[in-house]
């Protein structure tokens, strides 16, 4: 057997479901892997396929606890086996294991939009943890700009439109139970890092439609572009922003 | 011996791993440490907290990379997007050497994050030099490489463990970064004795010396760094020492972590046998 093969051929066994019913192929093991007086080919298996599923398993409960709070401890350990059968980690790091999360769930059928919302969130919370920062512009640095100049924004910044208050369940502030007797409502929602922190800001709709803009490198004038609101709502969105660090260099 | 080639030359004393639950000890009472060790994998990301206490901690002490996923023995191409963040961050922390593990952990581009291990054939050999080399060559830095725990044997094995670690560093001319706690487990598991196993490690290619703690269970040892060090492994620890010389030893300590102090407490039990001469 060739390592390519054989690393194959093992992988393939490590990663099957711990679930009964997916027991591990006595004869297929026992063709690669040797036994010994205490542990048969499968038994020695089954030590890594169980470190596979326990590691990667606590991985996505550290980075979905919200997550794990809507569907609860039975439902999210199936969602992790699902996931992670159909999407296994394609990353060097376990930081990445959660990428495809929300995407794959909104995908599944049933499908619930408060467990879909608050993996998006949670993603964007991991996102926001480590993503790269670049000097703020400060108030002195808004005077100057022209109206051409693209703006930044910083790029630990994701902006989230939501329908359920996910963001309250996360912080402990609501009820899961509570979460889902409220009507569905339009809520707009930043998360951004303050001194190595993340954290969570509710936006106006207009101001979260300008942010989008910025977001995407456009030009402070097309942005505001169709902006139907008051100036006064401009001056204190960019009072906010700055006071957070949120409006970084301008692409040279 | 300790100073070599393999690790800079450098002559680091006692280091303990840079973990979490200890940030606040290490900011607010500054203690004295003769260097950390850091797993490259949780500070290889753009900004954020990790990289602030990383610039932090490189103010005041010295650093060495450790990594748990450049899979050596894997019959994958290397990762080029996890060999340039790599070089970013050794760029940063100046590491004097970097050490990862003798195993492989993925295939076809799907990673088990888990360190598998390596079946002892010359073609497994000379897959897993080559690619040491060119992570040595694509990074400049001295490379090391770790002998695993493992709880599996293959049928194709050509060679035992030592041999086929040999094997690998001759042909990669590297270190061997010798934990001496996973002989231990593996002599367990696989019924060998850990003395031929030290015995045979060539000397003057280890550049640095793990120790940690592991759990016993009926049929097996896990090699799962939440326990103090036994005595046997202080026995195999001391025996290394004489063989090898005051090499950098690193105590690892990940689940169950206890306060700073006592992780320090139990990695400076080392100095007992570092301060003796190194050869009897």
């Amino acid at each position: 057997m060739k390592l390519a093969q054989l690393q194959r051929q093992m992988l393939a066994d490590v990663m099957r479901p711990l679930a009964p019913g997916h027991t591990i192929a006595k004869a297929t093991t026992a063709a690669y892997i040797k036994p010994n007086h205490r542990l048969t080919a499968p038994e020695r298996l089954e030590i890594y396929n169980r470190q596979y599923w326990f590691r990667l398993a606590d991985s996505l409960r550290d980075d979905f606890p919200g997550l794990l709070r809507v569907l609860g401890e039975r439902a999210f350990r199936k969602l992790a086996v699902a996931y992670l059968n159909e999407c296994p980690s394609r990353s060097f790091t376990l930081s990445d294991l959660g990428r495809s999360l929300p995407g794959w769930l909104a995908r599944q059928v049933p499908c619930s939009t408060l467990a879909v919302e608050m993996a998006w969130l949670e993603w964007a919370h991991v996102e926001t943890y480590d993503a790269a920062d670049s000097p703020p512009l400060g108030p002195e640095d808004l005077a100057s700009l022209t109206p051409g100049l693209p703006l930044r924004l910083q790029p630990h910044i994701r902006l989230l439109r939501l329908h359920y208050p996910v963001d309250d369940i996360r912080l402990g502030n609501l009820s899961v139970r509570a979460a889902k007797k409220r009507q569905p409502a339009d809520i707009c929602l930043a998360t951004h890092r303050v001194d190595g922190g993340v954290f969570y800001r509710r936006l106006e709709p207009g101001e979260f439609a300008l942010l989008q803009k910025l977001s995407a490198d456009k030009p402070l004038s097309q942005a505001l572009r169709g902006f139907t609101g008051s100036p006064q709502d401009l001056q204190r969105w960019f009072a906010a922003w700055a006071q957070l660090g949120w409006l970084c260099c301008p692409i040279k | 011996m300790p100073a070599n080639r393999f690790n800079g030359f450098t002559d680091y004393g006692v280091g303990v791993g840079l973990r979490i639950p200890h940030y606040n000890h290490i900011f607010s009472r500054k203690p004295v440490v003769d260097w950390f060790e850091i797993i490259s994998e949780n500070f290889m990301v753009d900004g954020g907290r990790p990289l602030a206490v990383l610039d932090q901690i490189l103010e005041r002490y010295r650093v060495v990379q450790h990594g748990v996923s450049m899979y050596f023995g894997s019959a994958d191409k290397l990762n080029r997007q996890h060999l340039r963040r790599l070089k970013t961050l050794v760029r940063r922390t100046g590491t004097p050497w970097l050490s990862d593990h003798l195993c492989w952990g993925s295939a076809d581009g799907r990673y088990s994050h888990d360190l598998l291990p390596m079946p002892y054939t010359f073609e497994a050999a000379k897959v897993t030099a080559r690619k040491i080399r060119e992570v040595r060559d694509f990074l400049e830095v001295p490379v090391i490489v770790e002998n695993v725990s493992s709880y599996a044997e293959f049928h194709i094995s050509e060679m035992t463990e030592w041999e086929f670690l040999n094997e690998v560093v001759e042909r990669a001319d590297c270190g061997i970064l010798l934990d001496v706690n996973n002989i231990y487990v593996s002599s367990r598991n696989h019924s060998f004795n850990p003395g031929h196993y030290l015995d045979a490690v060539p000397p003057e290619r280890v550049a640095q010396l793990h120790i940690a703690g592991h759990s016993t269970f009926e049929k097996y040892i896990l090699d799962t760094h939440d326990h103090p060090v036994i005595d046997p492994v202080w026995a195999l620890y001391e025996r290394a020492i004489e063989r090898c010389g005051n090499i950098a030893t690193l105590l690892e300590w990940d689940q169950n972590i206890p306060t700073f102090e006592e992780v320090h407490t139990e990695a400076r039990k080392a100095e007992k046998y570092l301060t003796a001469p190194a050869s009897a």
